[in-house]
């Protein structure tokens, strides 16, 4: 109860000095507005934010889970099949350092304004890690143990499922947990850009309308998103890797 | 505790940093189009100088809603903007008052030359400036009296323009002069804002309060300066056109047509912004209603 209480405090402390920076009269309220205000704004356009948040997690959850089962997938092969990994390392590995977020407007000219843009650029943000860090994590698996299993006549489903896989892992989290916010923050800006719809629309809106309530309303529904993500692939890790602890 | 106190010394500095409050001299800034042409004609004639108007500052913005941010930041003290963003902007509780109109309409849905009616485009996808924006509040009001519902993509003029020629979209909601640009690439006109808003007060002249305090001659001077360069242009409109052009980096040609589809004039119907500030309510662009008489400079 009282480590609870502790970790509370600095986020208490950090609101009221924003509600009272807020209040303070040299700061226009259209400009900062006052946490209370805030919260104020949340409870008239909660049905909106709810609706747009969905729009968000559906792009992003689309985006995401397509990127990582391909990068994955094609993460064994690579890391299994000397040939494969000739094959896409190198290409992957050009790709990689781009930032997502830079292939937005050529996406915008090959797909026009729809959810195709958000859902590729994320599927651009989560494909690259999760497939370098695949590949890195088989290549990582101590080669007596495969041989092992070979020997002793693993089918080679078997070996990738029960084996290779496995020991692959906690590399395969370690993209997974980078990217997951990366992913979140790559579809608001390309919604942004080029969706009428989802929180970075909202933003969007926000700031046309120079509604900073509004602003400060999505951010925070977007800290939260990013935090819950980040805690849910935190305890999948923690459950599918409970033979290393 | 003496470290949050450290802490809200430091954030009270940031924020109050970023408050201009400076009243020396006026920082103006206008749109990048042809609506703000009283200001671009005063300031390649030197008028400014001539009817004693020190400017210190004089900026172009890409839309009326980056304009408004300046505003409200205090970057500048005096902005040629559309009245839907000056009206939100006030709406907001930044410190302005319209003290002259520069134009009516000006405001345009440009389409492709197979859409033969407003009603096709019913789920159609259509461009247009953000929410905030004139363009914008056409779209809406189009939507309302057409009873149909367009999908929306919220963008600037340029991107709606390049969205319109690589056809990401069937038409265009989108002020002048990229309309008359779009004309001129072969896309046609398929409703004027005055169709569904006749005499839309278009831009105006907004002023920071504190330069209406402390100066009120220079906004006069301001305001009678804006007739006098809207009576060169409705004179003048080639030359006007010709000075125009060059400011806009747009054909001569071009800017003369967009110039046609824009009244140029300064007055001020009351009963119009409050039918603005009552539309803009019932949409939720702003929190509540109020009376146009407390958004425009009584003197003027």
């Amino acid at each position: 109860m009282g480590r609870k209480l502790n970790s509370l405090l600095p986020i208490v402390l950090f609101l009221l000095i924003w509600e009272i920076v807020g209040r303070l009269p040299t700061v226009p309220t259209y400009l900062f507005p006052p946490f209370s205000s805030v919260v104020v704004k949340f409870f008239t356009v909660k049905g909106l934010l709810l609706e747009n948040i969905f729009f968000t997690l559906f792009r992003v959850a689309l985006g995401f889970v397509i990127g990582t089962v391909s990068g994955i997938t094609l993460g064994l092969l690579a890391g299994i099949n000397e040939k494969a990994n000739q094959l896409m390392t190198p290409i992957a590995s050009i790709i990689y350092p781009i930032p997502s977020i830079g292939w937005i407007p050529v996406l915008m000219i090959w797909f026009g304004i729809s959810n195709s843009v958000p859902i590729i650029a994320i599927f651009i943000c989560s494909f690259f890690p999760v497939f370098l860090n695949t590949v890195r994590g088989v290549k990582d698996i101590d080669q007596s143990i495969i041989y092992a299993a070979k020997t002793m006549g693993t089918p080679k489903t078997c070996l990738i499922r029960k084996i290779i896989l496995p020991l692959a892992l906690p590399n395969i989290f370690t993209g997974l947990k980078l990217e997951s916010g990366m992913a979140i923050r790559t579809g608001v800006v390309a919604e942004m850009l080029a969706i009428p719809s989802g929180l970075g629309y909202l933003l969007m809106k926000g700031e046309s309308l120079i509604d900073t309530q509004l602003i400060f309303v999505v951010l925070i529904a977007m800290g939260i998103i990013s935090l819950v993500t980040d805690y849910t692939i935190r305890k999948v890790e923690v459950k599918l890797l409970t033979w290393k602890a | 505790m003496k470290k949050l106190a450290m802490i809200m010394m430091a954030m009270l500095f940031i924020f109050t940093a970023g408050c201009k409050t400076s009243v020396e001299t006026l920082n103006i800034a206008v749109e990048l189009n042809d609506h703000a042409a009283s200001a671009y004609i005063a300031k390649d004639r030197d008028d400014f100088n001539k009817y004693g108007i020190e400017v210190d500052l004089f900026e172009q913005y890409d839309t009326g809603m980056t304009l408004a941010a300046a505003l409200a930041r205090g970057d500048i003290n005096v902005g040629y903007i559309c009245v839907i963003p000056a009206i939100i902007s006030y709406a907001r509780g930044v410190p302005i008052k319209i003290v002259s109109l520069t134009h009516q309409y000006g405001y345009e849905l440009v389409s492709k030359q197979e859409i033969a009616s407003v009603q096709e485009l019913d789920g159609k996808k259509v461009a247009c400036p953000k929410e905030g924006s004139s363009a914008n509040f056409v779209m809406k009001l189009v939507e309302e009296q057409y009873g149909i519902k367009f999908n929306v993509l919220g963008t600037n003029p340029l991107v709606a323009m390049s969205a319109l020629s690589n056809g990401s979209v069937d038409a265009v909601f989108i002020p002048e002069h990229y309309a008359s640009i779009l004309v001129s690439q072969g896309f046609k006109i398929l409703l004027r804002a005055q169709d569904v808003f006749p005499e839309m007060p278009g831009s105006c002249i907004v002023v920071k309060n504190d330069i209406i305090e402390t100066k009120p001659a220079v906004v006069k001077k301001l305001i009678k300066l804006n007739i006098a360069e809207t009576n060169f242009i409705n004179k003048n409109q080639k030359e006007a056109a010709k000075i125009l052009s060059g400011y806009l980096n747009t054909d001569e040609i071009i800017i003369e047509n967009s110039m046609k589809n824009i009244a140029y004039t300064n007055s001020l119907n009351v009963a119009n912004i409050q039918f603005v500030i009552d539309k803009l309510a019932d949409w939720g662009y702003i929190d509540e209603r109020f009376n146009a008489e407390d958004a425009i400079w009584a003197e003027n």
